[in-house]
């Protein structure tokens, strides 16, 4: 790909985030890797509880101390050490260069404040412009995100919006300042299907327009595949699988990607059974030993009891966590259901 | 021919709209407005739409969980919604609802034995106790708990596995009819998959019939035999789920099942996107009640309203554009 020529706006190396509460060490993202260039799109994909917002926030420089702490690791944003800054220097770099959108803006809204204020407040602080210039170019910006009649917008409370329009205001808020970089928790998760539509177009014109690059958190694997343009697949705090969208999509090599992809149903296909993967997420307090996945995975043999695997290149720009990806490989050629049909 | 278990004519279910200090009722939420359908014995229908168009209160409200403002909900052959007490509580044996929320649905001062054992009780299904937890630990093998659970109280479980208390509780009484309200719509997607293949296990092994309601239109696809489509508290359009997605008849439905993001990269799909916000049911459009967010709407659209009829193999849709 062309990225390798450019120079990296975010290059995460080891991560390790950890609450330290009393039940004991939570792990929730231990020792991932990835980077996000100028003007891509990485999704993160996992189900609840694999460390996803945990990632973001220890980007954003918000997470929760006590009881969590950025253990280990470095967060480079164009070529500086995030963790390694004071509160008063992430400030600026939070809203002003990184922005982020979450899951319900209704919780991210002030619920007392017009939105006009909300979105002005942002932009005084970012830009340095007057109250009322910072009004116009409110309205400016709720026109972008396609919100109808802005003028008079701006004079409403959070709660007299739809759901669909507060995370409009919530985008609009966000982008206020040109972010280089968009952090999107789930942002289409508590949405409407015809909404998400609205709001993903959204999301890849104003993409196309300001030319910034988005990390696109969901669990949502049809989302994934719309926005992405390259994808982190995270399980129990860990990325398992790191590749491009098409590739992963067509050539998915970790066990829990590809029980993933065949547990869905698809629409242009009609199967009788979906192809369940076993099993719950282990507790992070008590992770098994070896390799995470091994309480679900029907590869599981061995080695995968003792070892945790380490997260190797398996093709060129294609990172798989698995002891026994080239079996799974072999075995998709023959066409094995490697998870059975279970009852 | 298909036999009907439940039909629903022209059922409606108004909540008043209070304000004043005499709490004066001002107007009326029309949750289902004028709603019919029916399922036929053994089958599974799909209710889609999007949040806040009345697939909840349709489902209550056939079981009486919620009184009906007007209509009729005919469940082999009696008409439910003028049954008397005794009338109605033995036909709940017969109906049976399993709930989105598997954190809210289940009381958290019960046990699982107790949970699942309910039911039985209030329909004195056993003869003393012990024959009772013999039906809960058979019921929760079934669903996939062992009797090791019997003990434990609902936090201690994850969401898949109080789903399954869920469906193990609903089970119980040995219903024919399930209303199935969201039931995976909490659950991550492996678990999903999980629960979805237990409801299909059990229809076949217990001859279930569902009215599984959902927003997600590919677990509707994937489990239904027949999919109806709603819309500010109005069924739009009705048909075998094949023919649905084949050839959707509604702009609505049109619209709904292009926004559907698809798991495969490579296809870009011709999206209609819809402008707008669905509108109040308290004061909702004239005419087609679509016609504000509609693509194709025309002059009569917004003056009258679109009858829901069949255009051909149990394909309803109510539309001006299929009526020349
Ligand atoms: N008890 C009530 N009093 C007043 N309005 C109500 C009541 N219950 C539901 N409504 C309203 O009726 C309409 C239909 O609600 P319902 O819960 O049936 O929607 P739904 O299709 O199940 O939505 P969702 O997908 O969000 O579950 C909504 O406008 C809702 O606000
Ligand atoms: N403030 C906190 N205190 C303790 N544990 C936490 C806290 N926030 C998150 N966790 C734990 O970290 C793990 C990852 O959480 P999170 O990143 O929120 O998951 P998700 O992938 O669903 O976004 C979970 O086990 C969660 O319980
Ligand atoms: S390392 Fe072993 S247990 Fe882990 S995913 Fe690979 S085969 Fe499965
Ligand atoms: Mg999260
Ligand atoms: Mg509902």
């Amino acid at each position: 790909m062309a990225n390798k020529n450019k120079e990296k706006l975010v290059d995460v190396k080891n991560l390790k985030t950890y609450f330290y509460t009393e039940e004991g060490v939570v792990k929730a993202v231990d020792g991932i890797d990835f980077e996000i260039y100028p003007g891509e799109t990485l999704g993160i994909v996992g189900e609840s509880g694999c460390g996803k917002s945990v990632t973001s926030l220890s980007i954003m420089g918000l997470v929760e101390s006590p009881p969590g702490k950025i253990a280990e690791g470095e967060i480079l944003f164009e070529g500086i050490d995030l963790t390694k800054l004071s509160q008063a220097e992430m400030r600026k770099i939070r809203g002003n260069e990184i922005s982020m959108i979450f899951q319900e803006p209704m919780t991210s809204l002030n619920p007392v404040y017009t939105i006009g204020d909300q979105i002005s407040e942002a932009i005084i602080i970012h830009k340095g412009l007057s109250k009322k210039e910072a009004m116009k170019e409110s309205v400016e910006m709720l026109k972008k995100v396609g919100i109808p009649l802005p003028e008079q917008r701006i004079n409403e409370y959070p709660h007299q919006l739809s759901g669909g329009m507060r995370q409009r205001v919530m985008i609009a808020m966000a982008l206020s300042c040109d972010p280089k970089l968009l952090i999107a928790d789930e942002p289409t998760t508590a949405l409407d299907v015809t909404i998400q539509a609205q709001i993903l177009e959204l999301m890849n014109s104003l993409k196309a327009s300001y030319g910034m690059s988005i990390m696109m958190i969901t669990h949502d694997l049809g989302v994934i595949a719309e926005i992405s343009d390259r994808v982190a697949v995270m399980y129990a705090g860990k990325i398992v699988e790191y590749t491009d969208v098409n590739t992963l999509f067509a050539d998915p090599k970790h066990p829990y990607t590809w029980g993933l992809m065949n547990s869905i149903p698809k629409l242009d296909r009609d199967v009788n059974r979906l192809q369940a993967i076993p099993g719950i997420v282990p507790n992070p307090l008590n992770f098994p030993d070896g390799c995470k996945f091994n309480t679900r995975c029907p590869l599981a043999e061995g080695k995968c009891f003792t070892d945790e695997p380490k997260i190797v290149d398996a093709a060129e720009g294609h990172k798989v966590r698995c002891w026994r990806y080239k079996d799974l490989e072999e075995m998709k050629k023959q066409n094995v259901k490697i998870y059975e049909e279970q009852r | 021919m298909a036999e009907k278990l439940l039909e629903v004519n022209n059922l409606k279910k108004y909540f008043p709209v209070k304000a004043g200090i005499f709490k004066k009722t001002v107007a009326y939420v029309k949750a289902v407005d004028d709603v019919s359908f029916f399922v036929n014995k053994g089958e599974t229908l799909g209710l889609v739409g999007e949040s806040g168009c009345g697939k909840s209160t349709t489902g209550r409200t056939i079981l009486r969980l919620l009184e009906a403002t007007a209509g009729e909900v005919i469940f082999e052959g009696k008409d439910v919604l003028s049954l008397n007490k005794e009338d109605l509580r033995n036909i709940r044996r017969d109906m049976q609802i399993i709930f989105q929320d598997p954190y809210a649905s289940l009381n958290p001062r019960m046990t699982v034995a107790d949970i699942v054992g309910e039911p039985i009780d209030i329909h004195n299904l056993a003869k003393n106790k012990k024959e009772r937890n013999e039906k809960v630990k058979d019921i929760l093998e079934r669903v996939g708990l062992g009797s090791e659970y019997m003990r434990r109280y609902p936090h201690e479980f994850s969401g898949g596995q109080r789903q399954r208390i869920g469906v193990a509780r609903a089970l119980a009484v040995d219903p024919k009819l399930i209303i199935a309200d969201e039931p995976v719509s909490a659950l991550d997607v492996s678990i999903q998959a999980q629960v979805i293949n237990l409801l299909q296990d059990l229809q076949k092994d217990f001859g279930l019939t569902y009215l599984f309601i959902a927003h997600d239109l590919s677990v509707v696809k994937h489990i239904s035999d027949r999919i109806a489509v709603m819309y500010l508290g109005k069924i739009v359009e009705m048909a075998d789920k094949t023919e649905l997605f084949d050839d959707p008849m509604h702009p609505y439905t049109q619209s709904l099942l292009s926004a559907i993001p698809e798991a495969d990269p490579t296809k870009k799909k011709e999206r209609i996107i819809l402008e707008g916000d669905v509108p109040s049911p308290v004061d909702p459009p004239s005419g087609c009640r679509f016609h504000p967010r509609c693509p194709k709407a025309f002059d009569k659209c917004s003056v009258e309203e679109p009858v829901f009829k069949d255009y051909g193999d149990n394909h309803f849709a109510a539309c001006h554009l299929l009526e020349e």
